[in-house]
Protein backbone atom coordinates (compact mmCIF):
# COMPACT_ATOMS: atom_id res chain seq x y z
CA UNK A 1 0.00 0.00 0.00
CA UNK A 2 2.60 2.63 0.91
CA UNK A 3 4.76 1.64 -2.02
CA UNK A 4 2.15 2.51 -4.60
CA UNK A 5 1.28 5.73 -2.82
CA UNK A 6 4.80 7.08 -2.55
CA UNK A 7 5.76 5.90 -6.03
CA UNK A 8 2.68 7.61 -7.37
CA UNK A 9 3.65 10.82 -5.64
CA UNK A 10 7.13 10.63 -7.08
CA UNK A 11 6.11 10.19 -10.67
CA UNK A 12 3.30 12.68 -10.42
CA UNK A 13 5.53 15.57 -9.42
CA UNK A 14 9.10 14.52 -9.95
CA UNK A 15 10.90 17.84 -9.75
CA UNK A 16 8.68 19.51 -7.25
CA UNK A 17 9.41 18.87 -3.62
CA UNK A 18 7.57 15.82 -2.49
CA UNK A 19 8.85 16.81 0.91
CA UNK A 20 5.59 17.99 2.29
CA UNK A 21 3.60 15.34 0.51
CA UNK A 22 5.62 12.27 1.40
CA UNK A 23 5.13 12.12 5.15
CA UNK A 24 1.46 12.92 4.73
CA UNK A 25 1.11 10.22 2.10
CA UNK A 26 2.88 7.89 4.40
CA UNK A 27 0.48 8.47 7.21
CA UNK A 28 -2.61 8.26 5.07
CA UNK A 29 -1.32 5.01 3.66
CA UNK A 30 -0.80 3.64 7.13
CA UNK A 31 -4.27 4.68 8.14
CA UNK A 32 -5.79 3.27 5.00
CA UNK A 33 -6.75 -0.12 6.46
CA UNK A 34 -8.70 1.68 9.17
CA UNK A 35 -10.95 3.19 6.57
CA UNK A 36 -11.78 -0.33 5.45
CA UNK A 37 -14.45 -0.41 8.16
CA UNK A 38 -14.40 0.15 11.88
CA UNK A 39 -16.22 -3.09 12.50
CA UNK A 40 -13.50 -5.16 10.82
CA UNK A 41 -10.85 -3.25 12.78
CA UNK A 42 -12.55 -3.70 16.11
CA UNK A 43 -12.92 -7.39 15.31
CA UNK A 44 -9.22 -7.84 14.59
CA UNK A 45 -8.30 -5.98 17.78
CA UNK A 46 -10.43 -8.42 19.75
CA UNK A 47 -9.01 -11.56 18.17
CA UNK A 48 -5.94 -11.95 20.43
CA UNK A 49 -8.16 -11.62 23.51
CA UNK A 50 -10.59 -14.11 22.08
CA UNK A 51 -7.76 -16.62 21.76
CA UNK A 52 -6.73 -16.10 25.38
CA UNK A 53 -10.33 -16.26 26.59
CA UNK A 54 -10.78 -19.52 24.71
CA UNK A 55 -7.75 -21.03 26.41
CA UNK A 56 -9.06 -20.08 29.83
CA UNK A 57 -12.54 -21.35 28.99
CA UNK A 58 -11.28 -24.79 27.93
CA UNK A 59 -9.06 -24.92 31.00
CA UNK A 60 -11.89 -23.90 33.37
CA UNK A 61 -14.29 -26.41 31.76
CA UNK A 62 -11.76 -29.22 32.01
CA UNK A 63 -11.09 -28.66 35.70
CA UNK A 64 -14.78 -28.05 36.48
CA UNK A 65 -15.85 -31.26 34.71
CA UNK A 66 -13.89 -33.33 37.18
CA UNK A 67 -12.33 -35.30 34.33
CA UNK A 68 -8.83 -34.38 35.51
CA UNK A 69 -7.38 -34.58 38.97
CA UNK A 70 -7.57 -31.19 40.71
CA UNK A 71 -4.08 -31.87 42.02
CA UNK A 72 -2.65 -32.15 38.51
CA UNK A 73 -4.65 -29.40 36.83
CA UNK A 74 -6.04 -26.87 39.27
CA UNK A 75 -8.69 -24.43 38.02
CA UNK A 76 -7.70 -20.97 36.74
CA UNK A 77 -9.23 -19.50 39.85
CA UNK A 78 -7.08 -21.69 42.10
CA UNK A 79 -3.99 -20.58 40.19
CA UNK A 80 -4.94 -16.92 40.59
CA UNK A 81 -5.51 -17.49 44.29
CA UNK A 82 -2.10 -19.17 44.61
CA UNK A 83 -0.57 -16.11 42.99
CA UNK A 84 -2.42 -13.74 45.30
CA UNK A 85 -1.21 -15.77 48.29
CA UNK A 86 2.39 -15.66 47.06
CA UNK A 87 2.06 -11.91 46.72
CA UNK A 88 0.51 -11.54 50.17
CA UNK A 89 3.22 -13.72 51.75
CA UNK A 90 5.86 -11.48 50.23
CA UNK A 91 7.56 -14.22 48.20
CA UNK A 92 6.35 -13.21 44.73
CA UNK A 93 7.95 -9.77 44.38
CA UNK A 94 11.44 -10.77 45.56
CA UNK A 95 11.39 -13.83 43.30
CA UNK A 96 10.33 -11.77 40.29
CA UNK A 97 12.96 -9.17 41.14
CA UNK A 98 15.78 -11.69 41.41
CA UNK A 99 14.81 -13.48 38.19
CA UNK A 100 14.48 -10.16 36.39
CA UNK A 101 17.91 -9.11 37.62
CA UNK A 102 19.43 -12.35 36.33
CA UNK A 103 17.74 -12.01 32.97
CA UNK A 104 18.79 -8.39 32.56
CA UNK A 105 22.39 -9.02 33.62
CA UNK A 106 22.89 -12.11 31.47
CA UNK A 107 21.07 -10.58 28.54
CA UNK A 108 23.02 -7.32 28.74
CA UNK A 109 26.26 -9.32 28.68
CA UNK A 110 25.01 -11.33 25.70
CA UNK A 111 24.00 -8.19 23.80
CA UNK A 112 27.25 -6.38 24.53
CA UNK A 113 29.50 -9.28 23.66
CA UNK A 114 27.33 -10.68 20.85
CA UNK A 115 26.94 -7.38 19.02
CA UNK A 116 30.44 -6.12 19.77
CA UNK A 117 32.20 -9.30 18.74
CA UNK A 118 29.84 -9.85 15.80
CA UNK A 119 30.67 -6.40 14.51
CA UNK A 120 34.43 -6.96 14.48
CA UNK A 121 34.32 -10.58 13.38
CA UNK A 122 31.83 -9.81 10.62
CA UNK A 123 33.94 -6.94 9.37
CA UNK A 124 37.33 -8.65 9.40
CA UNK A 125 37.51 -11.64 7.06
CA UNK A 126 40.50 -13.14 8.88
CA UNK A 127 38.84 -12.85 12.27
CA UNK A 128 35.73 -14.38 10.76
CA UNK A 129 37.62 -17.34 9.35
CA UNK A 130 39.34 -17.90 12.69
CA UNK A 131 36.26 -17.41 14.87
CA UNK A 132 33.53 -19.04 12.87
CA UNK A 133 34.50 -22.70 13.44
CA UNK A 134 34.69 -22.10 17.20
CA UNK A 135 31.26 -20.49 17.24
CA UNK A 136 29.73 -23.18 15.07
CA UNK A 137 31.13 -25.85 17.38
CA UNK A 138 29.80 -24.21 20.55
CA UNK A 139 26.49 -23.03 19.14
CA UNK A 140 24.64 -26.38 18.99
CA UNK A 141 25.24 -27.01 22.70
CA UNK A 142 21.93 -26.19 24.39
CA UNK A 143 22.14 -23.68 27.26
CA UNK A 144 20.89 -26.33 29.69
CA UNK A 145 23.95 -28.44 28.89
CA UNK A 146 26.07 -25.63 30.34
CA UNK A 147 24.33 -25.86 33.72
CA UNK A 148 26.58 -28.52 35.32
CA UNK A 149 29.72 -26.71 34.23
CA UNK A 150 28.33 -23.36 35.38
CA UNK A 151 27.69 -24.86 38.83
CA UNK A 152 31.22 -26.28 38.94
CA UNK A 153 32.67 -22.94 37.97
CA UNK A 154 30.53 -20.60 40.01
CA UNK A 155 28.73 -22.73 42.59
CA UNK A 156 25.06 -22.09 43.36
CA UNK A 157 25.54 -18.36 42.96
CA UNK A 158 24.00 -15.59 40.91
CA UNK A 159 27.04 -15.75 38.66
CA UNK A 160 26.11 -19.27 37.57
CA UNK A 161 22.67 -17.97 36.61
CA UNK A 162 24.15 -14.95 34.80
CA UNK A 163 26.40 -17.26 32.87
CA UNK A 164 23.59 -19.56 31.76
CA UNK A 165 21.36 -16.64 30.81
CA UNK A 166 24.27 -15.17 28.88
CA UNK A 167 25.19 -18.32 26.99
CA UNK A 168 21.76 -18.78 25.38
CA UNK A 169 21.17 -15.46 23.59
CA UNK A 170 24.81 -14.66 22.85
CA UNK A 171 25.06 -17.09 19.94
CA UNK A 172 22.06 -15.99 17.88
CA UNK A 173 22.95 -12.35 18.54
CA UNK A 174 26.57 -12.87 17.54
CA UNK A 175 25.81 -14.95 14.45
CA UNK A 176 23.12 -12.57 13.21
CA UNK A 177 25.27 -9.49 13.79
CA UNK A 178 28.25 -10.99 11.98
CA UNK A 179 26.08 -12.07 9.05
CA UNK A 180 24.41 -8.66 8.80
CA UNK A 181 27.78 -6.91 8.89
CA UNK A 182 29.11 -9.17 6.15
CA UNK A 183 26.09 -8.31 4.04
CA UNK A 184 26.61 -4.53 4.35
CA UNK A 185 26.14 -2.88 0.97
CA UNK A 186 29.48 -2.21 -0.69
CA UNK A 187 28.24 1.14 -1.96
CA UNK A 188 27.60 2.41 1.59
CA UNK A 189 31.17 1.50 2.53
CA UNK A 190 32.55 3.10 -0.62
CA UNK A 191 30.47 6.22 -0.12
CA UNK A 192 31.62 6.56 3.48
CA UNK A 193 35.27 6.05 2.54
CA UNK A 194 35.26 8.70 -0.15
CA UNK A 195 33.64 11.05 2.36
CA UNK A 196 36.75 10.54 4.48
CA UNK A 197 35.57 7.85 6.94
CA UNK A 198 38.21 6.06 9.01
CA UNK A 199 37.77 2.44 10.15
CA UNK A 200 36.15 3.38 13.44
CA UNK A 201 33.62 5.70 11.86
CA UNK A 202 32.92 3.07 9.24
CA UNK A 203 32.17 0.47 11.93
CA UNK A 204 30.15 2.63 14.29
CA UNK A 205 28.33 4.97 11.92
CA UNK A 206 27.85 2.89 8.78
CA UNK A 207 28.21 -0.84 9.41
CA UNK A 208 26.50 -0.97 12.81
CA UNK A 209 23.43 1.14 11.97
CA UNK A 210 23.11 -0.65 8.65
CA UNK A 211 23.03 -3.99 10.48
CA UNK A 212 20.58 -2.78 13.12
CA UNK A 213 17.37 -4.14 11.56
CA UNK A 214 18.77 -7.68 11.56
CA UNK A 215 20.36 -7.22 14.97
CA UNK A 216 17.04 -6.24 16.50
CA UNK A 217 15.42 -9.38 15.19
CA UNK A 218 18.12 -11.35 17.03
CA UNK A 219 17.66 -9.21 20.15
CA UNK A 220 14.02 -10.24 20.29
CA UNK A 221 14.86 -13.89 19.78
CA UNK A 222 17.49 -13.42 22.47
CA UNK A 223 15.24 -11.93 25.16
CA UNK A 224 12.90 -14.91 24.89
CA UNK A 225 15.89 -17.24 25.19
CA UNK A 226 17.06 -15.33 28.26
CA UNK A 227 13.83 -16.21 30.07
CA UNK A 228 14.11 -19.84 29.00
CA UNK A 229 17.65 -19.90 30.35
CA UNK A 230 16.91 -18.21 33.66
CA UNK A 231 14.31 -20.85 34.49
CA UNK A 232 16.72 -23.61 33.51
CA UNK A 233 19.34 -22.04 35.76
CA UNK A 234 17.03 -21.51 38.70
CA UNK A 235 15.62 -25.02 38.61
CA UNK A 236 19.02 -26.41 39.59
CA UNK A 237 21.69 -23.78 40.00
CA UNK A 238 20.02 -21.27 42.33
CA UNK A 239 18.32 -20.92 45.69
CA UNK A 240 15.92 -18.18 44.67
CA UNK A 241 13.91 -16.81 41.77
CA UNK A 242 10.78 -17.88 39.91
CA UNK A 243 12.28 -21.15 38.66
CA UNK A 244 13.43 -22.12 42.15
CA UNK A 245 10.01 -21.23 43.54
CA UNK A 246 8.37 -23.51 40.95
CA UNK A 247 10.69 -26.35 41.81
CA UNK A 248 9.89 -25.93 45.51
CA UNK A 249 6.16 -25.87 44.79
CA UNK A 250 6.45 -29.11 42.84
CA UNK A 251 8.07 -30.85 45.79
CA UNK A 252 5.14 -29.72 47.95
CA UNK A 253 2.62 -30.77 45.26
CA UNK A 254 1.42 -27.17 44.98
CA UNK A 255 0.54 -27.45 41.31
CA UNK A 256 -1.37 -24.14 41.32
CA UNK A 257 1.84 -22.37 42.30
CA UNK A 258 3.76 -24.21 39.59
CA UNK A 259 1.28 -23.04 36.96
CA UNK A 260 1.26 -19.53 38.36
CA UNK A 261 5.06 -19.46 38.07
CA UNK A 262 4.77 -20.55 34.44
CA UNK A 263 2.22 -17.83 33.77
CA UNK A 264 4.49 -15.23 35.41
CA UNK A 265 7.41 -16.23 33.19
CA UNK A 266 5.16 -16.12 30.14
CA UNK A 267 3.98 -12.66 31.09
CA UNK A 268 7.45 -11.32 31.91
CA UNK A 269 8.83 -12.75 28.65
CA UNK A 270 5.99 -11.14 26.73
CA UNK A 271 6.50 -7.81 28.48
CA UNK A 272 10.26 -7.75 27.95
CA UNK A 273 9.83 -8.63 24.28
CA UNK A 274 7.51 -5.65 24.06
CA UNK A 275 10.10 -3.38 25.65
CA UNK A 276 12.69 -4.48 23.07
CA UNK A 277 10.09 -3.87 20.37
CA UNK A 278 9.49 -0.34 21.63
CA UNK A 279 13.22 0.40 21.60
CA UNK A 280 13.42 -1.09 18.12
CA UNK A 281 10.65 1.18 16.85
CA UNK A 282 12.52 4.17 18.18
CA UNK A 283 15.94 3.20 16.89
CA UNK A 284 14.70 1.98 13.52
CA UNK A 285 12.36 4.84 12.68
CA UNK A 286 14.25 5.26 9.41
CA UNK A 287 13.88 1.59 8.58
CA UNK A 288 10.14 1.31 9.01
CA UNK A 289 9.65 4.10 6.52
CA UNK A 290 12.28 2.80 4.13
CA UNK A 291 10.94 -0.76 4.31
CA UNK A 292 7.39 0.44 3.65
CA UNK A 293 8.38 1.85 0.28
CA UNK B 1 32.72 27.82 -33.19
CA UNK B 2 35.41 25.39 -34.09
CA UNK B 3 34.47 22.07 -35.50
CA UNK B 4 34.71 19.15 -33.10
CA UNK B 5 38.04 17.51 -33.24
CA UNK B 6 38.44 13.87 -32.52
CA UNK B 7 41.81 12.54 -31.56
CA UNK B 8 42.86 9.05 -30.66
CA UNK B 9 44.61 10.08 -27.48
CA UNK B 10 43.98 12.65 -24.86
CA UNK B 11 46.06 15.77 -24.95
CA UNK B 12 46.82 17.43 -21.64
CA UNK B 13 45.96 21.10 -21.46
CA UNK B 14 49.00 23.06 -22.51
CA UNK B 15 51.14 24.39 -19.69
CA UNK B 16 49.09 23.11 -16.77
CA UNK B 17 50.31 20.16 -14.72
CA UNK B 18 47.63 17.51 -14.97
CA UNK B 19 45.87 16.84 -11.69
CA UNK B 20 44.84 13.34 -12.69
CA UNK B 21 47.15 11.17 -14.73
CA UNK B 22 45.77 7.82 -15.81
CA UNK B 23 48.34 5.84 -17.71
CA UNK B 24 48.05 2.39 -19.19
CA UNK B 25 45.30 1.54 -16.72
CA UNK B 26 44.03 -2.02 -16.87
CA UNK B 27 41.61 -3.35 -14.28
CA UNK B 28 40.66 -7.02 -14.18
CA UNK B 29 38.01 -8.51 -11.98
CA UNK B 30 38.68 -11.97 -10.73
CA UNK B 31 36.07 -14.48 -11.75
CA UNK B 32 35.69 -18.16 -12.61
CA UNK B 33 37.68 -17.68 -15.81
CA UNK B 34 40.63 -16.31 -13.91
CA UNK B 35 39.96 -12.68 -14.61
CA UNK B 36 38.65 -10.56 -17.42
CA UNK B 37 39.75 -6.98 -17.85
CA UNK B 38 36.95 -4.42 -17.58
CA UNK B 39 39.12 -1.74 -19.08
CA UNK B 40 42.49 -2.06 -20.80
CA UNK B 41 45.31 0.36 -21.33
CA UNK B 42 43.31 3.51 -20.61
CA UNK B 43 45.35 6.70 -20.63
CA UNK B 44 44.27 10.30 -20.22
CA UNK B 45 44.93 13.29 -18.06
CA UNK B 46 42.74 15.91 -16.46
CA UNK B 47 43.80 19.38 -15.42
CA UNK B 48 42.66 21.09 -12.27
CA UNK B 49 39.18 22.49 -12.69
CA UNK B 50 38.49 20.59 -15.88
CA UNK B 51 35.10 19.00 -16.46
CA UNK B 52 35.39 15.75 -18.39
CA UNK B 53 32.44 13.79 -19.66
CA UNK B 54 32.93 10.08 -20.30
CA UNK B 55 30.53 8.33 -22.67
CA UNK B 56 30.49 4.84 -24.09
CA UNK B 57 28.39 1.75 -24.51
CA UNK B 58 27.33 -0.29 -21.50
CA UNK B 59 30.00 -2.57 -20.11
CA UNK B 60 32.95 -0.73 -21.58
CA UNK B 61 34.51 -0.10 -18.20
CA UNK B 62 33.44 3.48 -17.50
CA UNK B 63 32.40 2.74 -13.95
CA UNK B 64 35.51 0.63 -13.41
CA UNK B 65 37.61 3.58 -14.52
CA UNK B 66 35.93 5.80 -11.90
CA UNK B 67 36.30 3.10 -9.25
CA UNK B 68 40.02 2.93 -9.95
CA UNK B 69 40.41 6.71 -9.74
CA UNK B 70 38.44 6.71 -6.47
CA UNK B 71 40.66 3.95 -5.08
CA UNK B 72 37.85 1.39 -4.71
CA UNK B 73 39.66 -1.05 -7.00
CA UNK B 74 43.37 -1.47 -7.60
CA UNK B 75 44.85 -1.39 -11.09
CA UNK B 76 45.98 -4.72 -12.52
CA UNK B 77 48.41 -2.77 -14.66
CA UNK B 78 49.20 0.88 -15.19
CA UNK B 79 48.54 3.59 -12.66
CA UNK B 80 46.30 6.37 -11.46
CA UNK B 81 48.17 9.38 -10.10
CA UNK B 82 46.33 12.25 -8.43
CA UNK B 83 48.31 15.36 -7.49
CA UNK B 84 51.50 13.44 -8.12
CA UNK B 85 50.64 10.60 -5.72
CA UNK B 86 49.50 7.14 -6.86
CA UNK B 87 46.00 6.32 -5.66
CA UNK B 88 46.00 3.28 -3.36
CA UNK B 89 42.82 3.74 -1.34
CA UNK B 90 39.73 5.93 -1.16
CA UNK B 91 40.06 9.41 0.29
CA UNK B 92 37.94 12.49 0.70
CA UNK B 93 40.06 14.35 -1.85
CA UNK B 94 38.46 12.27 -4.58
CA UNK B 95 34.80 11.81 -3.82
CA UNK B 96 32.16 9.98 -5.78
CA UNK B 97 28.50 10.60 -6.50
CA UNK B 98 26.92 7.22 -7.07
CA UNK B 99 24.27 6.19 -9.54
CA UNK B 100 22.40 4.58 -6.64
CA UNK B 101 22.88 7.78 -4.58
CA UNK B 102 24.24 5.67 -1.67
CA UNK B 103 22.62 7.95 0.87
CA UNK B 104 22.78 6.43 4.32
CA UNK B 105 19.14 5.54 4.99
CA UNK B 106 19.54 5.71 8.77
CA UNK B 107 20.63 9.32 8.63
CA UNK B 108 18.54 12.39 7.91
CA UNK B 109 19.50 14.70 5.07
CA UNK B 110 21.45 16.93 7.46
CA UNK B 111 23.15 13.92 9.08
CA UNK B 112 24.12 12.55 5.68
CA UNK B 113 25.79 15.87 4.90
CA UNK B 114 27.30 16.13 8.36
CA UNK B 115 29.03 12.77 7.98
CA UNK B 116 31.74 13.94 5.61
CA UNK B 117 32.13 17.25 7.42
CA UNK B 118 32.61 15.51 10.75
CA UNK B 119 35.23 13.26 9.14
CA UNK B 120 37.03 16.48 8.18
CA UNK B 121 37.04 17.40 11.85
CA UNK B 122 34.29 20.00 11.73
CA UNK B 123 32.00 20.38 14.73
CA UNK B 124 28.27 20.95 14.44
CA UNK B 125 28.65 24.71 14.83
CA UNK B 126 31.10 25.06 11.95
CA UNK B 127 29.32 22.55 9.76
CA UNK B 128 25.84 24.05 10.07
CA UNK B 129 26.41 27.04 7.76
CA UNK B 130 28.10 24.80 5.17
CA UNK B 131 25.19 22.37 5.24
CA UNK B 132 22.72 25.22 4.94
CA UNK B 133 24.63 26.71 2.03
CA UNK B 134 24.77 23.51 0.01
CA UNK B 135 21.14 22.64 0.74
CA UNK B 136 20.30 26.10 -0.49
CA UNK B 137 22.40 25.73 -3.64
CA UNK B 138 20.74 22.43 -4.50
CA UNK B 139 17.23 23.59 -3.73
CA UNK B 140 16.82 21.37 -0.68
CA UNK B 141 15.77 23.95 1.86
CA UNK B 142 13.60 22.52 4.62
CA UNK B 143 14.59 18.90 4.07
CA UNK B 144 17.25 18.71 6.82
CA UNK B 145 15.25 16.55 9.18
CA UNK B 146 13.84 14.17 6.55
CA UNK B 147 15.07 10.67 5.92
CA UNK B 148 16.08 9.70 2.38
CA UNK B 149 13.00 7.51 1.91
CA UNK B 150 10.85 10.58 2.34
CA UNK B 151 12.38 12.22 -0.73
CA UNK B 152 11.77 11.71 -4.42
CA UNK B 153 14.54 10.23 -6.57
CA UNK B 154 15.51 13.63 -7.94
CA UNK B 155 15.77 15.07 -4.46
CA UNK B 156 17.80 12.11 -3.22
CA UNK B 157 20.21 12.74 -6.08
CA UNK B 158 20.44 16.38 -5.02
CA UNK B 159 21.31 15.31 -1.48
CA UNK B 160 24.01 12.99 -2.83
CA UNK B 161 25.41 15.88 -4.86
CA UNK B 162 25.25 18.32 -1.96
CA UNK B 163 26.83 15.77 0.38
CA UNK B 164 29.75 15.24 -2.01
CA UNK B 165 30.34 18.90 -2.80
CA UNK B 166 29.97 20.07 0.82
CA UNK B 167 33.24 18.42 1.85
CA UNK B 168 34.93 20.48 -0.84
CA UNK B 169 36.75 17.64 -2.60
CA UNK B 170 39.38 18.44 -5.19
CA UNK B 171 37.92 15.94 -7.59
CA UNK B 172 34.33 14.84 -8.00
CA UNK B 173 33.60 11.57 -9.78
CA UNK B 174 30.05 11.07 -10.94
CA UNK B 175 28.72 7.73 -12.11
CA UNK B 176 25.60 8.25 -14.21
CA UNK B 177 24.22 10.47 -11.49
CA UNK B 178 21.08 11.48 -13.33
CA UNK B 179 20.21 8.17 -14.97
CA UNK B 180 17.31 7.43 -12.68
CA UNK B 181 15.45 10.74 -12.88
CA UNK B 182 13.08 12.04 -15.54
CA UNK B 183 14.15 14.43 -18.28
CA UNK B 184 12.86 17.59 -16.63
CA UNK B 185 14.61 16.86 -13.36
CA UNK B 186 17.73 15.78 -15.19
CA UNK B 187 18.03 19.09 -17.03
CA UNK B 188 17.46 21.01 -13.81
CA UNK B 189 20.14 18.99 -12.06
CA UNK B 190 22.52 19.41 -14.99
CA UNK B 191 22.16 23.18 -14.76
CA UNK B 192 22.72 23.06 -11.02
CA UNK B 193 25.80 20.89 -11.43
CA UNK B 194 27.18 23.08 -14.20
CA UNK B 195 26.69 26.21 -12.11
CA UNK B 196 28.07 24.71 -8.92
CA UNK B 197 31.22 23.24 -10.40
CA UNK B 198 32.00 26.37 -12.39
CA UNK B 199 31.81 28.22 -9.11
CA UNK B 200 33.82 25.78 -7.01
CA UNK B 201 36.41 25.08 -9.75
CA UNK B 202 36.42 21.42 -8.88
CA UNK B 203 37.71 18.83 -11.30
CA UNK B 204 34.82 16.66 -12.43
CA UNK B 205 34.70 13.32 -14.21
CA UNK B 206 31.16 12.56 -15.27
CA UNK B 207 30.26 9.15 -16.62
CA UNK B 208 26.99 9.28 -18.49
CA UNK B 209 24.83 7.48 -21.02
CA UNK B 210 23.52 10.78 -22.29
CA UNK B 211 25.64 12.39 -25.00
CA UNK B 212 23.71 15.67 -24.57
CA UNK B 213 24.59 15.77 -20.92
CA UNK B 214 28.28 15.13 -21.55
CA UNK B 215 28.55 17.78 -24.26
CA UNK B 216 26.48 20.33 -22.36
CA UNK B 217 28.54 20.12 -19.19
CA UNK B 218 32.06 19.18 -20.26
CA UNK B 219 35.21 20.90 -21.39
CA UNK B 220 36.15 17.64 -22.98
CA UNK B 221 34.30 14.43 -23.78
CA UNK B 222 36.09 11.08 -23.70
CA UNK B 223 34.57 8.20 -25.56
CA UNK B 224 35.23 4.68 -24.39
CA UNK B 225 34.46 1.59 -26.39
CA UNK B 226 35.21 -2.06 -26.88
CA UNK B 227 35.38 -4.93 -24.45
CA UNK B 228 37.58 -4.51 -22.53
CA UNK B 229 37.03 -0.78 -22.73
CA UNK B 230 39.55 1.68 -24.06
CA UNK B 231 39.49 5.38 -24.83
CA UNK B 232 38.54 5.57 -28.50
CA UNK B 233 38.14 9.31 -28.97
CA UNK B 234 38.13 12.72 -27.32
CA UNK B 235 36.13 15.81 -28.23
CA UNK B 236 36.84 19.32 -27.08
CA UNK B 237 33.89 21.52 -26.33
CA UNK B 238 35.52 24.92 -26.51
CA UNK B 239 33.07 27.16 -24.78
CA UNK B 240 33.24 28.75 -21.35
CA UNK B 241 31.33 27.20 -18.47
CA UNK B 242 28.75 27.44 -17.01
CA UNK B 243 26.66 27.30 -20.12
CA UNK B 244 23.17 28.52 -20.57
CA UNK B 245 20.19 26.54 -21.67
CA UNK B 246 20.25 28.20 -25.07
CA UNK B 247 23.50 26.37 -25.71
CA UNK B 248 21.52 23.17 -26.01
CA UNK B 249 19.98 24.37 -29.27
CA UNK B 250 23.03 26.16 -30.68
CA UNK B 251 24.67 24.88 -33.90
CA UNK B 252 27.97 24.35 -32.06
CA UNK B 253 26.35 22.12 -29.48
CA UNK B 254 24.41 20.17 -32.07
CA UNK B 255 27.49 19.65 -34.24
CA UNK B 256 29.54 18.18 -31.42
CA UNK B 257 26.64 16.17 -30.10
CA UNK B 258 25.96 14.64 -33.51
CA UNK B 259 29.61 13.84 -34.02
CA UNK B 260 29.82 12.11 -30.65
CA UNK B 261 26.53 10.28 -31.20
CA UNK B 262 27.58 9.05 -34.63
CA UNK B 263 30.96 7.86 -33.41
CA UNK B 264 29.29 6.20 -30.45
CA UNK B 265 26.96 4.33 -32.77
CA UNK B 266 29.90 3.19 -34.88
CA UNK B 267 31.88 2.20 -31.79
CA UNK B 268 28.95 0.23 -30.43
CA UNK B 269 28.11 -1.66 -33.60
CA UNK B 270 31.66 -2.67 -34.49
Amino acid sequence: MPSTTSAGARTAQPTQPVVAAAPVDDRSARDAPARGGTRARAGSALLPWLGLAGLFAVWALLSASGMVNELLLPSPLAVLKAGADEFANGVLVPNVAISLKRVLTGYALAVGIGVGLGLFVGWNVRLYNAFNPVIEALRPIPPIAWVPLAILWFGLTDRAAYYIVFIGPVFPIFVTTAAAVRATGRHYVNAAQCLGANEWALLTRIILPGAMPEIFTALRVGIAMAWTCVVAAELVAAQSGLGYQMWQSRELFKSADVIFGMAMIGFLGFASNHVVLLIERRVLRWHRGAAAR
Amino acid sequence: MSAPEATMHATPAAGATPQIVVSGLTVSYRDAHGGRPACRDVSFTASRGEFIGIVGSSGCGKTTLLNAIAGFVRPSAGSVVVNGVPVTRPSAAVTMVFQSYALFPWMTVAQNMMFGLRMKGLGAARAAPIIARYLDMTGLQGTQALYPYQLSGGMQQRVALARALAIDPEIVLMDEPFAAVDLQTREDLQDELGGLTAETKQTVLLVTHFVDEAVYLSDRVLMMGGKPGQVVGTYDVQLPRPRRREFRSSPAFLAIRDAVSNDLRVATTT
